[in-house]
């Protein structure tokens, strides 16, 4: 009787407050509803007009993917990199480790404020910087172009999850036995020969596990590009230059809650989204775990 | 390659280090002053900034993202260390499926639901309080997971075993034996439970409308918008929001790298 | 050591159990505390007659959302005096959440402002919620003819019910640097400037000459925001009818004289609202800055608050236009509509209210019996005239702006067009190389894919 005694808190909160959102949200999806009038039942409708008559949609989904293909390897090759090299020292690896990841645990609003204020095109302190060392002649508009908008956003969260991966990676090197570096060791083996083969494969757990959920993660992107338009300066533009910064989660608050007050059709997306998350885990687990089949 | 790899590390630890010195160094200026130059080096307004911050309701402010964050981690300890125990140290019918329940709901996106959980806030008559961003840390699949993980390694089923023959009552037994045990993981579980809801904006932003209830998030972008928008002075708040969870961090750090790691190594 | 641990969990687990009950108790006092307001159970169905009968009959809680918490803290004593039984309670709303917070507000039947305003933004969008109460009906009985004529259709919905008061009017002009003019026109008399830039192509003749004289140094305009502000504003042409959207015939002229203005280089590259552009306004980098009378003090003095002086106000080449400017309704299921009501028409209409508002603020109310019952107040100067080189703002708004003005109809997607030229224009300010045609071209296109259900063309 105790085991299920002990699981049903769990349980019942669950159920009232994520499942049963969920599933009402689901069934907002198959309506029609503004959150004040009448609710009317659409059926797929929505989803229909998501698939075939919203091209905002498409990009957003296409910008969510390139910032992710921009973010999620350097963030794991450099994580990566900076885990070997600490683990190496022997005195300060502590205090590396903790500088790098403050980032990690600072309020994604302040990570706005400053990168809006650095990447400011007038104001901004790189420009300004460029600019006095005469490599500018003037400034570079860093948020209104489409590429480098992209890129502050991607650089954004590179920064903010440096520190954690690099700490992930480091637990996953102390995992592995000193005699199998001892081993290697009297092997011959030394530096990088020793990362690349004993070091890297056995990390591979670590690095499945971190692709997949910055996969995840990443899909839901949010917080970074929507404070970075509309955090430190006072406009207030939706999805960066020409949307090229609208990420599939800023789409969905701008339909459910800024421009929009669609409730369903904003669950659409949700659901939708959803359904791709479920979809790019599979294929990245598939993808990253698939060489450990071959060996 | 030994020198180079020192001037990386200290270059990109320079990097994660320096907006945090650029949000100290701005907070000191007075806010036209900011645009007139390159604010490098500190100024002398600090105090003045801090003085606009406290005029505003920021001390009230405050008080609520500690009453949310310090509620959601003790509801969300609770709920998961309960089910972590059941599911980790326990044979009953059923087991099997629940772990894959809990699997499961990790993978759904909390935006999925929102729209709806915003409606039933509504619904059970808390529409716009702090409840809404302290009710979702009540079933955090996250933590329920870590503390299965957790506790399936730390806690050793012979000491469980030794205590039921000693007769002693299951809740007995958790209260008594686990939890000293699993301190390390609860204390993990905290800081990272304390510092997802201290940060999270995207909840606060579509649920509360009234600035008593805001939280620091919400409370920093809303700050001196009025037409002349004070930015040295958010700076200044941001400041104040940012360092003291980063001196709580620093000192709980082996903690926290700890724990962090346990679950996601195995995971 | 055992024991001490077990101790200390215990006391930890007290101590957060506890926490949650009084949390528990602080939550449902919250509830119980939702606004109990109270009509007065006699008065008569016109609440405006009841008012001017006997203020103290009307009592209640009044809950306003404003982002403007300067004006209601000198506005709700001013009320108090003559009202004392009504209670006016202000959230800071930041205008860019406004809505959104309204929407969720609604939807979750949580909390919701007896008054309601609408920034210009998004007016048009507040308009179509139907949300707020017809004014022309009991118990408000409003007689739209008591405001100035062309305010009318900026206060009607789409159906033509009249469901909002103008905060304060808004006509604009320029505001422009008067240091600068006589340093490179000769002159800094309005009267003289008018005649400078009579119209949009002597203007753009005027900002070359400007921009030769200094070198580069000085501008027109700040940046392309500021231009289009004008040149839309000053299109008073209703583009929307149902659901088609007729862009071109509103924006195809504008964005050409915008472009025009842009490729003779006599626009800056600043975005509206950005540091930059605030800060340029001390630094005397452009010439004017389009400005209603709420501009003296929230836009010049406070961006450039050692500017005494320094400033002037002008009307803007071709005739005036609308800059900013609030709407103010009531909830329609508020409970305290009659208090509401009141404080309205206080805060917005009456004549005391006004003098106070205009003496305090400089914000010109839209009521007719204002501008005749208290002409000595025009008269006097103003509470920015100073600050503006002693021109008298109010008169010259008054007199030679607001004759031109039109009404112009609101539209669930002004504030659709707006975002979209928002997300557009920082582009056409980076890459010179876009034309008129196309911008409008690409304006079409994100309008449709934001207004799904619109045709636009």
């Amino acid at each position: 009787m105790w085991p299920y005694l002990f699981a049903l808190p769990f349980i019942l909160s669950y159920a009232a407050f994520q499942l049963y959102p969920v599933l009402y949200s689901f069934y907002l999806s198959l309506s029609d509803w503004n959150g004040i009038g009448e609710k009317t039942f659409v059926g797929l409708r929505n989803y229909v007009d998501l698939l075939t008559k919203d091209p905002l949609f498409y990009k957003s989904l296409w910008n969510t993917l390139i910032m992710m293909a921009m973010f999620i390897p350097i963030t794991l090759i450099l994580g990566l990199l900076l885990a070997y090299w600490t683990f190496q020292l022997t005195r300060g690896r502590k205090f590396f480790q903790t500088v790098n990841v403050l980032p990690y645990i600072t309020t994604p609003v302040a990570i706005g404020f400053i990168f809006s204020y650095l990447f400011d095109w007038q104001t901004g302190l790189i420009n300004l910087i460029f600019v006095k060392l005469g490599l500018m002649q003037e400034g570079f508009y860093w948020l209104q172009d489409p590429w480098t908008s992209r890129a502050v956003i991607a650089l954004m969260v590179v920064w903010r999850n440096l520190g954690y991966f690099m700490v992930i990676f480091m637990a996953g090197m102390t995992a592995v036995p000193q005699d199998v570096y001892e081993a290697a060791k009297v092997d011959g083996s030394t530096g990088f020969h020793t990362f690349r083969h004993i070091t890297m494969p056995l990390l591979r757990n670590i690095s499945v596990f971190l692709i997949v959920t910055s996969v995840i993660n990443g899909l839901q992107l949010f917080d970074e590009p929507k404070l970075l338009y509309g955090g430190w300066s006072g406009s207030v533009q939706v999805g960066g230059p020409d949307n090229t910064a609208l990420t599939v989660i800023w789409k969905f608050v701008d339909e459910s809650f800024i421009s929009n007050t669609r409730f369903g059709y904003a669950s659409a997306i949700a659901y939708t989204l959803f359904v791709l998350i479920v979809f790019f885990s599979i294929i990245s687990y598939r993808l990253s775990a698939q060489k450990e089949d071959k060996r | 390659m030994k020198k180079l790899m020192w001037v990386c590390l200290i270059l990109i630890s320079i990097l994660s280090l320096f907006p945090f010195y650029m949000m100290i160094v701005m907070s000191t200026y007075f806010n036209e002053d900011l645009f007139k130059g390159i604010p490098l080096l500190p100024s002398d307004y600090l105090f003045e900034n801090l003085k606009t911050v406290f005029k505003s309701d920021f001390l009230r402010v405050y008080g609520n993202s500690l009453v949310v964050s310090i509620t959601s981690v003790a509801l969300a300890l609770f709920t998961s260390t309960l089910i972590g125990y059941a599911i980790a140290k326990f044979k009953f019918r059923g087991r099997n499926f629940l772990q894959i329940f809990v699997i499961l709901t990790m993978m759904v996106p909390t935006q999925v639901g929102l729209i709806g959980y915003i409606i039933e806030m509504r619904h059970i008559g808390v529409g716009n309080t702090l409840w809404p961003i302290i009710f979702v840390w009540m079933a955090f699949p996250f933590g329920a997971f870590f503390m299965i993980q957790f506790m399936r390694d730390a806690v050793p089923n012979d000491l469980l075993e030794c205590a039921r023959i000693d007769g002693c009552s299951e809740p007995g037994i958790l209260l008594r034996i686990v939890l000293p045990i699993i301190k390390p993981g609860l204390a993990t579980m905290a800081t990272m439970v304390f510092l997802w809801s201290w940060n999270n904006y995207l909840l606060p932003l579509v649920t509360i409308n009234k600035s008593d209830w805001f939280t620091l998030p919400l409370f920093i972008s809303n700050l001196g918008m009025v037409h002349r928008t004070d930015y040295a002075a958010r700076m200044a708040a941001l400041a104040m929001t940012t360092v003291p969870v980063l001196i709580l961090f620093i000192l709980g750090s082996r903690t926290f790298m700890k724990g962090l790691t346990a679950g996601a190594v195995k995971g | 050591m055992k024991t001490i641990g077990v101790k200390k969990w215990a006391t930890m687990l007290a101590s957060l159990s506890l926490l949650t009950v009084s949390l528990a108790a602080c939550g449902s006092n919250n509830n119980n505390a939702a606004p109990s307001a109270t009509t007065s159970a006699g008065a008569s169905p016109s609440a405006s007659q009841a008012a001017s009968a006997n203020p103290n009959d009307l009592s209640g809680t009044v809950k306003v959302w404003d982002w403007d918490e300067t004006f209601q803290k000198g506005m709700i004593p001013e009320f108090n005096k003559k009202y004392p039984n009504i209670k006016v309670e202000v959230t800071v709303v930041n205008p860019n959440d406004y809505l959104q917070k309204l929407q969720s507000g609604i939807a979750s039947g949580s909390d919701v402002p007896d008054i309601i305003l609408g920034e210009s933004a998004y007016r048009g969008k507040l308009f179509d919620l139907g949300v707020l109460d017809n004014l022309e009906g009991a118990p408000y009985n409003f007689d739209k003819s008591s405001v100035l004529d062309y305010t009318v259709p900026y206060l009607q919905n789409s159906k033509g019910e009249l469901i909002a008061i103008d905060q304060a009017i808004t006509p604009a002009g320029f505001a422009y640097r008067r240091d600068l003019a006589k340093e490179y026109w000769g002159t800094d008399d309005p009267a003289e400037l008018e005649k400078l830039i009579s119209s949009w192509d002597a203007f753009i003749a005027k900002g070359q000459e400007l921009k030769e004289k200094s070198g580069g140094k000085v501008l027109m305009f700040p940046g392309l925001g500021d231009a289009y502000i004008v040149l839309r504003g000053q299109n008073f042409n209703s583009y929307v009818n149902g659901t088609d959207v007729d862009l071109t015939s509103k924006l195809q002229k504008p964005l050409e004289t915008l472009f025009k203005m842009r490729d003779a280089g006599i626009l800056g590259k600043n975005e509206l609202w950005t540091p930059a552009w605030s800060a340029s306004m001390a630094k005397g980098q452009f010439m004017f800055y389009p400005m209603g009378p709420w501009g003296p003090k929230w836009h010049i003095s406070a961006n450039d608050p050692e500017g005494s002086g320094k400033w002037g106000l002008v009307k803007a080449p071709e005739g005036g236009f609308t800059r900013g400017g609030t709407a103010i309704g009531i909830y329609k299921d508020s409970k305290v509509k009659e208090a509401a009501w009141a404080f309205m028409q206080f805060a917005y209409l009456s004549d005391e209210g006004s003098a106070y508002n205009f003496k305090t603020f400089g914000n010109m109310t839209s009521s007719k019996a204002f501008y005749e019952n208290e002409k000595a107040l025009i008269e006097a100067p103003g509470a920015y005239d100073e600050f503006f080189g002693g021109q008298n703002l109010a008169k010259y708004f008054m007199e030679n702006i607001v004759p031109d003005m039109k009404g112009e109809a609101q539209s669930k997607y002004d504030s659709v067009v707006d975002s979209v030229f928002n997300a557009l224009y920082p582009l056409w300010t980076k890459d010179t190389s876009i034309t008129a045609d196309a911008a409008l071209q690409k304006f079409i296109t994100e309008v449709k894919n934001k207004a799904t259900e619109a045709t636009v063309k």
